[in-house]
């Protein structure tokens, strides 16, 4: 009996002191982890980054952005690049990007109609869960151009009929200088297809109801990008980007 | 129950008391002072006292500072000493210089302010920008003047609607519409509104709503969370 009493006394205490290290060893660690900075890279300001924002027209950026510690915020500043009166533009990005590690940051500001125009200064700047930041910065110009072509109202729409996925773009094109092109890229990390359109009815002329429709049936699942490059025929240029998912 | 059973057991309980994390136990450091998560609100009246403008600053990363009146935005540089922050724009055209007395709490002491080589009287507050619309839903009365400086309106309310995200105004409550003028939401606590040739720029610090309003002449006023 007493024997017994002993052996139980042994195992209790083994059992307790061998339970009990992990947690004595482990107790502080999570908070002790330490991760290094974020990185942001690959800024792009502007369509197929252009470095040139138009007003009364969205201005496109994307950059890549790791946080081993998890993104809490990503911060926008544009001021201009001199002293005096001009747009300035402050924004915290967190919905859709908090709690990532690695995130590519694409969004579109709307730069305002009485925008002065001259060179700005973009400020990117990525703050993890730590407390940790980053910031990058990039230059672009303001330009107001009101003989830019444009599409009011685009519209790229995903529809999945039984023959396979095909994309509807939709908008009105206006361009003073008379329509030259439309380019539509259309792309995923691992698919992309051009698309051209330079129809009879719509080149040359300086106003055209956007209609069309896109064979991606061969895309697979994916997160995409279309980016749509109108031209006129005096050479000026606007691109749009747009996004969709195929799930 | 023998001894070293009993020293096993005691030095075992002893462990949870140690094994603790030092850091819950210790202290919390006071949050650090950063100028960015604050602006300033503040009023600026010329020699002659016949009115008060209201104008903020706000500072962005890099040391650029960004000066809000009821005109265009200028932006320009701010120096953060031990005693004193100083934002200058240097552009000549549209020079501005704001000189502020700060203390170790971080409150302004003294305010200085000369745009171009006209001085003006000016207050200031160093304002935390909250994490919440401190405009929404609220009411404010109180008397409104015109230049002059003269009684213009003796109650008037401003009410801002449920999401601060608009406003009206007016001495007749029954008719104050808050969903009558949209505007722009600067540091949570400010407002901004632009219609034509009107435009009117209030903020609301310890429960009173300061306002400027440019509408052919200048009104302003301080009014009173109700």
């Amino acid at each position: 009996m007493h024997m017994h009493y002993a052996t139980t006394q042994r195992a209790i205490c083994l059992a307790l002191w061998v339970g009990w290290l992990p947690f004595l060893f482990s107790a502080c660690q999570k908070e002790d982890a330490e991760y290094p900075s974020p990185t942001i890279t690959a800024l792009k300001i502007g369509s197929n980054d252009s470095k040139t924002a138009y007003t009364e027209h969205d201005l496109h950026l994307e950059a890549l952005v790791e946080a081993p510690g998890k993104i809490a915020a990503i911060n926008v500043q544009i001021t201009r690049t001199v002293p005096g009166f001009g747009w300035t533009f402050t924004k915290t990005y967190s919905s859709g990007y908090a709690g990532l590690k690695n995130a590519e940051f694409h969004e579109h500001l709307d730069v305002p109609e009485d925008a002065r125009v001259g060179d700005y200064e973009l400020l990117l700047l990525v703050t993890d869960a730590q407390g940790k930041s980053t910031t990058t910065t990039g230059r672009f110009t303001i330009v107001r151009d009101s003989t830019l072509p444009t599409i009011a109202g685009l519209r790229i729409q995903l529809n999945t009929p039984p023959t396979g996925a095909e994309l509807l773009m939709t908008g009105l094109v206006t361009a003073p200088n008379k329509i030259a092109s439309i380019q539509v890229e259309v792309q995923s990390a691992t698919w992309k297809k051009e698309f051209s359109l330079n129809d009879g009815d719509m080149v040359g002329q300086a106003s055209y109801n956007l209609s069309k429709k896109f064979d991606i049936s061969a895309a697979p699942k994916g997160h995409y990008h279309t980016y749509v490059n109108l031209k006129d025929q005096s050479g000026k240029a606007i691109g749009f980007d747009n996004h969709f998912d195929i799930n | 129950m023998k001894p070293s059973f009993t020293l096993s057991l005691s030095f075992f309980l002893l462990s949870f008391a140690f094994a603790s994390c030092n850091d819950d136990d210790a202290t919390p450091e006071p949050t650090p002072f950063v100028l960015t998560d604050h602006y300033v609100a503040g009023t600026l009246t010329p020699k002659s006292n016949t009115y008060s403008s209201v104008y903020l600053i706000s500072f962005l990363q890099n040391n650029k500072a960004v000066f809000i009146g009821s005109g265009n935005n200028l932006t320009g540089d701010y120096r953060l000493t031990k005693d004193s922050l100083i934002v200058e724009i240097s552009d000549p055209n549209n020079y501005r210089i704001a000189r502020f007395g700060i203390n170790e709490n971080h409150e302004l002491t003294s305010a200085y302010y000369r745009a171009l080589t006209m001085e003006y009287g000016a207050t200031g507050t160093l304002v935390p920008i909250a994490a919440t619309n401190q405009l929404a839903g609220k009411t404010f009365k109180g008397e409104e003047m015109k230049m002059g400086p003269t009684s213009f309106r003796k109650d008037l309310l401003y009410r801002f609607n449920v999401a601060g995200t608009s406003y009206g105004s007016g001495v007749d409550p029954a008719t104050i519409n808050p969903d009558a003028n949209s505007f722009e939401l600067i540091n949570n606590s400010t407002f901004k509104y632009k219609q034509g040739s009107t435009t009117e720029l209030g903020f609301v610090v310890d429960q009173k709503l300061t306002v400027f309003r440019q509408s052919g002449l200048f009104y302003f006023g301080t009014y009173t969370q109700q």
